[in-house]
């Protein structure tokens, strides 16, 4: 049978060969989760959502949200799946159990959002939204918020949001206007506007817990002058029950390219001065609090883009094998020749092993990421929790940045793949490619992601996390040249590790020069030589484990999976990446034209 | 209430089965819950729920199928039991005459729960053979079912959308069929609790049944015949239709 969303031999690869998620159930901390109940969990989460996700996706598509005096109501379909979800417990998979979460290993919880994501996005962003909420009531709340709204968070019984953008402060969040006044009870009065609020109004839950940017009178301007309030839009009492209405607002949704499941909403909070919040965390401390959450915010925008990428892949690759067109390429002569499944046909492989390349080291990456997360939580010492905290940071905007760009291209090759069919609304691909788009855009877009790397992680720890990156690479690396049959591809990745190597020095290097419009002019090429660097080194992690269960001997139907992921590690490392290292050339040549070019010499006027 | 529920592991409907050597298949493919089962799981469960009691889990087949029945207890039974077999295909007078011996030694049953048939080697005998090994009343393809005072009424499909009524006295079997109820999925909490439950595993052997004393025996598995390559006529509209009248008449002999 042919799978959907993503090939689960490749999710059990990565956990069980790959990184070995079992190793951590050694710790009292993950003591629960062995292989057969973290096989489980997959499994059930695959099951949810192949039976009862994945049929929304399209019907969100469809109906898309609708907008009616102030409320907003979802796709008929969400809600039944909402409330499955909640039912499974799924939302907070790696919290505390002590507030409803689940304990369980970020590693695996990234698998089962795999399947949720890739299911629907648009749906699950109900979901995930709630949870982030969620977390910065956990880190930053009183007792007395948590008490008062975590749990029925984290069970999914209220829903929660971000508030963050307004009409003037996007990208630049300094520039945010919604103000806050201390009352006399310690409450704060809430009022401005904010827009592309996911999931600010929806009708899939009784209450909505709103955390809210905004200044509190009198404090600075800038970044530096940004509180974080809680603002439900139903106010709380003391002993927990509903109270009033709280106005906040929402004044109308967006139409968009894509991600039709998903109400951006405009709010409006306090038109009436009926708006309050309390103060979550420290006055002045809301940006601060921001970027606790933002690691695993741009994480799970990185799941969101790949999710898409994945099930295209699937899609693409099930459609190819069935799809019988054209006569083979050595028979178009023979008349008598049958035309046969457009997988046989070398420019439909040249596409599917891209995408499949891409889908792999991709899922490989984000997996790693969660990882990283479980061995700070198991370990004691602190050295080690700081190198992983260094790798995380690094890799972050890879796994927001580079995965969106490159998941939108490996849906791009899922629409040509289908030709005209993939065209048409008649297949998942072309949704598939259009709700991808905006994981390139929110969370910090792909050009604020680029200049992070550049910017602030490249010269983390005075550089060291991102040559402790580098190293952890070198250490594939050298395992890979001991394998006969990969030494080749060990030195091909070897050349591009030392290779980037160079472009980080030198880029960092003009970063803080005078010639620093330069360097980032060169931040997008430099953040995507580096995925491209992580995809090889990925890959050819994959190959070595696999390369090695071969040697090994394997069953016949494990045997073609290994064989697929040393075929993948040597056509990434033949094909693709000499033209990486073309770039690294380009970013080392230092060309100053796009910061030297005139604004009038674009022409156009 | 003590209700046994006898479920099977069986390869996914939709995954293609080669078939291997005479009677045996390629058993790497995906393996499930048999659908008709999960019925029969779930409305032991809702019934223990209102009169409480226990749900027991019995399967017969190979060490695989423990996975199946923890899934069963990710749902919410409350133990299992498996009856080990080193085949697939065991004779359906065999898998009843187990399935018998093993419920005779865990307990007393108020009622027994099956599918109406497996999916795989479709005896649909079970729930007859077992009413009959326990002297038990019983219905199967049964879409509703309502518990009384020591009975129970039933709706059974009897095709073309009618359904007859029937009432029971307990203990009873019950053969379960798509529509009885929605099967849940397993939360989250279930999945983790499901590991701590108890599972027996039993060798079919120590039983006391021989499983070469079968009454039918599987002598070959075929795979479906592919279907004909279709036949494109040539030359001109008249030459085409004196062959297509040719090759209906002496080919397909329908004119």
């Amino acid at each position: 049978m042919a799978q959907v969303i993503a090939d689960r031999r490749d999710v059990d690869f990565i956990l069980h060969e790959q990184l070995q998620v079992e190793e951590l159930s050694k710790h009292e901390k993950f003591a629960e989760f062995n292989r057969k109940t973290v096989d489980m969990i997959i499994s059930e989460a695959r099951n949810l959502a192949v039976k009862e996700i994945l049929p929304t996706q399209k019907l969100g598509d469809e109906e898309g949200c609708r907008f009616e005096n102030g409320k907003v109501s979802l796709p008929e379909s969400f809600h039944k799946a909402y409330s499955l979800f909640r039912e499974g417990e799924w939302i907070a998979l790696c919290d505390d159990p002590e507030w409803g979460g689940q304990g369980m290993p970020a590693a695996v919880s990234l698998a089962a959002s795999n399947y949720f994501n890739g299911a629907n996005y648009a749906f699950m962003i109900n979901v995930v939204l709630t949870h982030g909420a969620g977390k910065l009531v956990e880190t930053f709340g009183t007792d007395k918020q948590k008490e008062l709204f975590l749990r029925k968070m984290y069970t999914g019984k209220w829903g929660g949001t971000m508030l963050l953008t307004e009409p003037e402060a996007g990208s630049d969040v300094g520039a945010l206007t919604t103000s806050a006044v201390k009352n006399a009870d310690g409450t704060y009065s809430i009022s401005g506007n904010k827009i592309f609020i996911s999931s600010g109004e929806n009708d899939l839950v009784e209450n909505i817990v709103h955390p809210v940017l905004a200044r509190i009178e009198g404090a600075p301007p800038g970044t530096g002058g940004i509180s974080l309030f809680l603002v439900p839009k139903i106010w709380v009492n003391d002993d927990g029950s509903l109270g009033e209405f709280n106005d906040v607002v929402c004044t109308g949704i967006e139409e968009k390219m894509g991600l039709h499941g998903s109400a951006t909403c405009s709010l409006t909070l306090g038109s009436k001065n009926e708006c309050r919040g309390t103060l979550l965390g420290k006055e002045n401390r809301g940006m601060r609090a921001m970027f606790v959450m933002m690691n695993e915010a741009r994480l799970l925008v990185g799941m969101q883009g790949f999710g898409c990428a994945s099930a295209s892949y699937m899609n693409a690759l099930n459609y190819a094998r069935e799809r019988i067109q054209g006569k083979h390429l050595l028979k178009l002569r023979d008349k008598d020749a049958r035309s046969v499944p457009i997988i046989q046909h070398p420019d439909v492989r040249r596409m599917l092993l891209t995408m499949k390349a891409y889908v792999e080291g991709m899922r490989s990456l984000l997996y790693y990421v969660g990882y990283c997360e479980d061995r700070i939580r198991i370990s004691d010492d602190p050295d080690e929790k700081a190198g992983y905290q260094g790798l995380i940071d690094v890799l972050i905007p890879i796994a927001k940045g580079y995965v969106t760009d490159k998941s939108f291209e490996v849906c791009n090759f899922g629409v040509q793949i289908y030709g005209g069919y993939g065209y048409t609304k008649e297949y998942p691909q072309e949704q598939l490619l259009r709700d991808c788009k905006i994981t390139q855009i929110y969370e910090g877009t792909n050009g604020i992601q680029a200049m992070d790397l550049l910017g602030r992680k490249l010269g983390l720890n005075k550089g060291q996390s991102f040559k402790n990156l580098l190293g952890e690479m070198n250490k594939t690396v050298a395992e890979a040249k001991n394998i006969a049959g990969l030494e080749g591809l060990a030195s091909g990745v070897e050349n591009a590790v030392n290779k980037l190597g160079e472009v980080a020095l030198d880029i960092g290097t003009t970063a803080r020069s005078e010639k620093v419009m330069n360097a980032f002019a060169s931040a997008c090429p430099f953040m995507e030589v580096t995925g491209d660097v992580v995809m090889a080194w990925m890959l050819l992690w994959r190959a070595t484990v696999a390369a090695q269960k071969l040697e090994k001997g394997a069953k016949k139907k494990d045997a073609v999976f290994y064989e697929g992921q040393v075929r993948t590690a040597q056509f990434f490392i033949n094909a693709l990446l000499p033209v990486t290292i073309g770039r690294m050339t380009a970013i080392l040549a230092n060309d100053g034209t796009v910061a030297e070019i005139s604004e009038d010499a674009f022409g156009g006027k | 209430m003590q209700i046994y529920v006898c479920i099977k592991h069986v390869p996914d409907t939709a995954v293609n089965i080669n078939v291997v050597g005479e009677c045996g298949f390629d058993e790497s493919v995906k393996f499930v819950m048999n659908p008709y089962d999960e019925y029969a799981v779930e409305e032991a469960i809702q019934i223990r729920k209102k009169a409480g009691g226990e749900v027991i889990i019995v399967s017969v087949g190979k060490e695989a199928a423990t996975k199946t029945i923890r899934s069963a207890l990710a749902v919410g039974a409350d133990r299992g039991i498996l009856v080990k077999t080193d085949t697939q295909f065991l004779d359906s007078s065999l898998t009843a005459q187990a399935l018998t011996k093993v419920i005779e030694q865990d307990g007393s049953p108020d009622m027994i729960f099956t599918g109406k048939q497996s999916v795989d080697s479709e005896g649909m005998q079970i729930p007859y053979r077992l009413a009959a090994a326990f002297d038990m009343p019983v219905v199967s393809d049964v879409a509703a079912l309502s518990m009384g005072d020591g009975n129970v009424t039933v709706e059974r499909e009897i095709g073309s959308g009618s359904r007859e009524v029937i009432e029971m006295t307990l203990p009873c079997v019950v053969g379960a069929i798509k529509g009885l109820n929605e099967p849940r999925y397993a939360n989250m909490v279930g999945i983790m609790k499901a590991k701590k439950k108890k599972l027996d595993q039993i060798d079919i052997a120590d039983l006391g049944l021989d499983i070469n004393a079968a009454g039918t025996k599987l002598t070959e598995l075929k795979p479906f015949p592919e279907r004909g390559k279709g036949k494109i006529l040539q030359g001109s509209p008249q030459e085409m239709a004196e062959e297509l009248t040719q090759l209906l008449k002496n080919e397909a002999k329908v004119l």
